[in-house]
């Protein structure tokens, strides 16, 4: 069985010079209704990796090289506007930084009619279905409101919640998730990775999760990757690197994360 | 900053003018140029010559002298316009967003009566009371924008205020004054600057326009809106006096403003406008 | 132990704004009472927006309570005339989530940590970057580090220059407001070291802020849960707050993330009975087969 996902030999560079490479040949998969988890210390490149799928990119930095297939087409050189039709219905994203997502004039409604008219879907009932059905599936079944708010009227979690709807709304088959909950506090990040998850069992989607905390790897992944200065140092199943890890990277930070644990431990209080 | 824009042809054009047009009206009594206020009937609406390389007004004065001699009031008049409300809409501002309370509530209603006005008609009323002549058209227009500005910086010191880098500062033991120009003034400049440069090009046409008006500077002085005043009677005779000084006008306006635009869309880029405006 | 910061029946209130609509009132805190001893670190733990910072700020002199007082020293805050206030300011230091913005851009960090050394010693301003030096390589930067500006640091590092500043006039207490939030696992991890070694070597007073319990633990000799805008409940470490039982506490354990691999992980093609997919998603899912 071929992987949802295939990434082969990535690279990026910077646009301007002096040119630095910023994902050197990096190669991973993603299986339909399995996470696989990118973690790294800032800088490692895992989220220009990752950025690299959907061919969103940030401005000063490019794709040299490497091979991107999806459901076993090639995606790298695929025509702009196939890939547009892509982003958002076969292929979705939710990012770190909620409250910049939203355009802070527009109501959480008009965000979701928004991406509905961009794929296709018309008429007023047939929107207000999906959008119904896509608010209770992450929680707000209850809460009829949260439509007509605006941004600044919701938290954090809220958003990423809210923006995690809107990235499902479409029945991807694979969910991005770039440090999606790192500004986030505990409860609503794990309120928005247990979503993540059930999203993930139900839908027998991909997930292709990017984040710097093991704890939140141990929590989601089925694989596990640690990058590290824009290479991969370490991959495989979560619980063989869990377990014996062989990189000094994979060590360094396992052992951070352990130190952090070993606290609540102490105090008898583990999880 | 700087260094970025300069990349731009536009930036380079628009700065070359303004460099030859400051250059002239700088130099200008060392030019060799004949007295733009000297009178002389008989060679009056000459055509183009030796002599007189735009020809003469009605009154037989020099064109091109009183040009450049007209540069001087034109766009001088307009700098010190700016510095006055630059200098103090920026303490009026810093004081109101700073101090806050009944001191920024007292700013704020001021600065509402000051900016129901339209600008002309106020400008009007206050040469009229004041009296005609250069200065009081630079107070006029002093007063009638000063309000607009003073909002702005006052939007801008309410948003740094509550920036971590302040709470930071004041909790470091910094001086209230202190604060103001350590660490909010360099973020408040730039957004500034730009502002003002961007209005230079409307200043010089109130100037000219209160001149024209012939509310402002009084003959002989000459300067581009008074010319204009002047040429008016021979629009269909002798185009070339209202041409002139038009064209003076427009090219000089739109130097400044392309020159104000770059110099935003490096703010932009350099993401300082996104600090101080954050 | 005497007390040295203590916040009594502290409310706070805001207007969340409204353009059209009317402002509505946030009662933020609600009567809070804390109490920070010499040479003792608590922690407060809450969720984000529960009001930790704003009491946090409070305490910090940056804001003050609508009612309810701040007493150092015995000696309310926002009373004390001049001089008083200065001694107080410079016993109680700060160090803020928001790394990037804590710093003015165009200061250098030996500037940025000789600010309070200028304001609270006197120094001119040479003798107080001199002095920085010292004061950086404290934090494990280098004293050559005082002439670079905060674009040339990381995250962690520009914290650290931010734990140096203060530091530098040699405070009785320093309120850390999720200073660690914001940097990633080993930095964070590193950083913490560093907190932990200060205390230990200068016995400071700390008000550890944080949402996640895994950094309060082992760190501070009280927590304090603060839950609808009161402190809820104190108790000498996590375990006996989770011992508790208040409701908050639990929700906040539940949420720290799990230290090893979850077991009976679910595979796609073994799953059990998955819940039932709203109607229109079965139906674009059955489209999507076609």
């Amino acid at each position: 069985m071929s992987a949802l996902l295939e990434v082969r030999d990535l690279r990026v560079e910077t646009v301007a010079a002096p040119v630095k490479e910023l994902v050197r040949g990096v190669s991973f998969d993603v299986r339909a209704g399995e996470t696989t988890c990118i973690v790294g210390a800032s800088g490692s490149g895992k989220s220009l990796s990752c950025l690299s799928v959907p061919g969103l990119l940030p401005q000063g930095v490019r794709r040299t090289g490497g091979e991107i297939f999806f459901r076993g087409e090639r995606l790298d050189d695929a025509a702009p506007e196939a890939l547009t039709r892509l982003r958002g219905s076969a292929v979705s994203m939710v990012m770190q930084s909620p409250m910049s997502c939203f355009d802070p004039i527009f109501s959480i409604e008009s965000h979701f009619r928004e991406t509905l008219r961009a794929h296709g879907v018309r008429g007023r009932r047939a929107m207000d279905e999906r959008i119904t059905a896509a608010l209770a599936e992450v929680g707000f079944e209850d809460d009829p409101a949260i439509r007509h708010a605006y941004p600044f009227q919701l938290s954090g979690g809220m958003l990423q919640r809210t923006m995690l709807a809107i990235a499902l709304m479409l029945d991807p088959e694979l969910l991005i998730a770039d440090e999606a909950t790192s500004d986030l506090d505990t409860v609503a990040q794990a309120r928005v990775l247990d979503l993540i998850d059930a999203a993930r069992r139900r839908r027998k989607m991909g997930v292709l999760l990017v984040t710097h905390d093991f704890g939140v790897a141990a929590r989601m992944a089925d694989r596990l990757m640690v990058m590290d200065g824009g290479t991969v140092v370490e991959r495989g199943q979560v619980e063989d690197l869990f377990a014996d890890p062989s990189h000094e990277c994979t060590k360094a930070l396992l052992a951070a994360h352990g130190k952090l644990c070993a606290r609540m431990r102490e105090e008898e209080c583990a999880v | 900053m700087m260094r970025g824009m300069l990349d731009r042809r536009i930036v380079r054009v628009s700065l070359l003018i303004l460099v030859l047009v400051g250059g002239a009206a700088f130099f200008a009594p060392w030019l060799g140029l004949p007295d733009p206020e000297e009178v002389n009937l008989a060679e009056k609406l000459a055509a183009p010559s030796a002599q007189h390389l735009l020809g003469t007004d009605h009154l037989g004065r020099d064109v091109l002298s009183r040009l450049i001699f007209g540069s001087r009031v034109s766009i001088g008049s307009v700098f010190a316009i700016l510095l006055l409300i630059v200098g103090f809409s920026t303490f009026a501002g810093s004081l109101a967003g700073f101090a806050g309370g009944a001191v920024d509530s007292a700013l704020m209603r001021i600065c509402d009566i000051f900016l129901t006005f339209p600008t002309l008609i106020l400008a009007m009323f206050f040469v009229g009371v004041l009296g005609t002549g250069l200065t009081n058209v630079i107070l006029a227009i002093f007063l009638t924008h000063w309000a607009w500005y003073a909002r702005i910086v006052r939007g801008i010191v309410l948003s740094l205020k509550s920036r971590e880098f302040v709470l930071a500062a004041r909790v470091a033991g910094t001086s209230r004054f202190r604060l103001v120009v350590r660490h909010i003034l360099p973020s408040l400049a730039p957004q500034v600057l730009v502002l003002a440069t961007l209005d230079i090009g409307h200043m010089m046409l109130h100037v000219a326009g209160l001149s024209f008006l012939g509310l402002g500077v009084q003959p002989p002085l000459p300067e581009w809106g008074v010319m204009i005043g002047d040429a008016r009677q021979f629009i269909w005779t002798q185009p070339q006096l209202l041409l002139y000084p038009g064209l003076a006008i427009f090219v000089v306006v739109m130097a400044f403003n392309l020159l104000g635009d770059a110099m935003r869309d490096a703010l932009d880029r350099s993401g300082m406008l996104e600090e101080a405006v954050k | 132990m005497t007390s040295l910061i203590s916040a009594r029946e502290v409310h706070r209130r805001y207007r969340r704004g409204g353009f059209f609509r009317k402002a509505e009132p946030l009662h933020v805190l609600r009567g809070v009472d804390l109490e920070i001893r010499e040479g003792e670190a608590v922690g407060l733990v809450g969720r984000s927006g529960c009001g930790k910072s704003t009491l946090g700020r409070i305490v910090l002199g940056l804001e003050r309570p609508d009612e309810g007082t701040v007493l150092y020293d015995g000696r309310d805050v926002f009373a004390a005339d001049g001089e008083r206030f200065k001694e107080y300011r410079r016993n109680v230091q700060v160090v803020f989530q928001n790394v990037q913005g804590a710093v003015n851009p165009r200061m250098t960090a030996g500037e940025i940590v000789a600010e309070p050394l200028r304001n609270f010693l006197g120094l001119s301003k040479k003798e107080a970057v001199e002095r920085s030096r010292p004061l950086l390589e404290q934090v494990g930067l280098h004293g050559s580090d005082a002439d670079k500006f905060p674009a040339h640091f990381s995250g962690g590092e520009l914290q650290r220059v931010c734990i140096a500043r203060a530091l530098a006039p040699e405070p009785k207490a320093v309120v850390f407001d999720e200073a660690v939030s914001s940097l990633d696992m080993l930095v964070q991890a590193r950083v913490l070291d560093l907190i932990r070694k200060i205390r230990d070597e200068r016995g400071l007073a700390c008000l550890f802020i944080s949402h996640d319990l895994r950094v309060v633990a082992g760190l501070c000799d009280e927590v304090a849960l603060m839950a609808d805008g009161v402190i809820a409940a104190r108790e000498r470490s996590v375990a006996a707050l989770a011992a508790s039982g208040h409701p908050a506490i639990k929700r906040l354990l539940e949420s720290v993330p799990p230290s090893r691999p979850l077991h009976c992980r679910e595979r796609a093609t073994t799953d059990g009975e998955p819940e039932p997919l709203p109607v229109h998603v079965a139906a674009g899912v059955s489209q999507a087969a076609m």
